[in-house]
């Protein structure tokens, strides 16, 4: 996550943590899109996504009290939302979606109508692609490669250790590298 | 070290302005390893922005108000002096989950207590024991992970016990609790 982001979140955090709902309301706005896209990615199931989001911040709205200061909040709620979302994808009402509205919404900026084509099928591609990843390999190219988080953060986030973390993430990238050869794709 | 470490390393760092200094020197003199890494950064570029994902304003709009909706309907707020029992509650249950033992430590005030590095490994533990129940992929767990919460999970008596053991509990043992939990591991 772009620092900007912890620096906005940081005047926030003391009000939420007193009760004040208009902080929290805004801590939601700001981390709403990083959360709803992380667990978009891991369900590919816009429904679920949402839900799982929601039940992430109602989650930390009533636990914020329990909240320690010295930890980040964005990690904080990125742990809780991947144990809900690692929870959900073990339970029998999750189903493995190929997604085919991979596109929550379409904020791409101007570009062609050809190259907009082409970013859409390429990361619905990747969509597929990631689908077929363990969910502690999906988890981890998903933080690391979208979130751009710290190995060390990631690692308690996931509660996994750094090493492993870092496997995982070196096998997810050696995949999607071999994928990407295969439908031709070249840098 | 050789370009095949190099190689290990840049799947872990492309993308990325941070790389480590050895890195870094070894890509600018190294043409292979550089054309790798650029390729990956490449894949990055491509394929490495998140906002696709996010939701419109209006997308937001209804989900801040939902989530409103929900807080208000299952009250309690943030903030009661409630809430901090609830998660001693929740702690003590998964306190007896790692066994006898690690009581035995905690509850000595002569001897060694329980560290918060070791609650949270205990935390760490019972989820992703949960998660492998649920899957059915006890072969994930590593033994000492088994062993530990097979003893006292297993036995099905976490819930009950852990109300009683809150009853049991002074004040500060209540505040230590509160203090060396990170409840986002327990959400």
């Amino acid at each position: 996550m772009k620092e900007s982001y912890r620096d906005r979140l940081q005047p926030l955090i003391e009000k939420a943590v007193a009760g004040d709902r208009d902080a929290f309301s805004e801590i939601v706005r700001i981390m709403m899109k990083p959360v709803v896209a992380l667990t978009y990615r891991m369900t590919q199931n816009r429904e679920a996504a949402y839900d799982l989001a929601q039940d992430t911040f109602l989650a930390a709205w009533q636990n914020l009290s329990g909240f320690r200061g010295e930890a980040k909040l964005d990690s904080w709620l990125y742990r809780i939302a991947t144990n809900k979302t690692l929870n959900y994808l073990a339970s029998p009402k999750s189903t493995v979606v190929v997604a085919d509205d991979y596109r929550l919404t379409d904020t791409a900026d101007s570009t062609t109508p050809e190259k907009l084509l082409m970013q859409k099928e390429l990361k619905g591609i990747v969509l597929d692609f990631m689908s077929t990843l363990p969910t502690r390999q999906r988890l981890v190219f998903n933080l690391r490669f979208y979130r751009n988080l710290p190995f060390a953060e990631i690692s308690e986030i996931t509660g996994n250790a750094e090493g492993t973390v870092k496997t995982n993430y070196r096998e997810a990238v050696k995949k999607l590298r071999e994928y990407m050869k295969q439908i031709g794709w070249q840098a | 070290m050789k370009c095949k470490e190099f190689h290990e390393e840049i799947m872990l760092y492309f993308g990325r302005a941070d790389l480590p200094a050895e890195l870094a020197g070894h890509i600018a003199e190294c043409e292979s390893c550089r054309a790798f890494y650029e390729e990956l950064n490449g894949m990055a570029s491509e394929l490495g922005a998140d906002d696709e994902f996010y939701p419109n304003e209006l997308e937001a709009e209804g989900f801040l108000k939902r989530l409103n909706d929900e807080i208000d309907r299952t009250q309690p707020a943030a903030v009661t002096s409630v809430s901090w029992y609830k998660l001693a509650g929740i702690a003590a249950s998964v306190i007896l989950v790692v066994g006898i033992s690690l009581l035995g430590n905690f509850f000595n005030r002569n001897g060694a207590t329980l560290e918060p590095t070791e609650i949270n490994t205990a935390v760490l533990y019972y989820d992703e024991y949960q998660l492998a129940l649920e899957n059915s992929d006890l072969y994930e767990l590593s033994d000492d992970q088994f062993y530990i919460l097979g003893n006292d999970y297993t036995s099905k008596r976490t819930y009950d016990a852990a109300g009683q053991l809150l009853e049991d509990l002074s004040e500060e043992e209540l505040k230590y609790l509160e203090e060396n939990f990170d409840v986002g591991d327990l959400l």
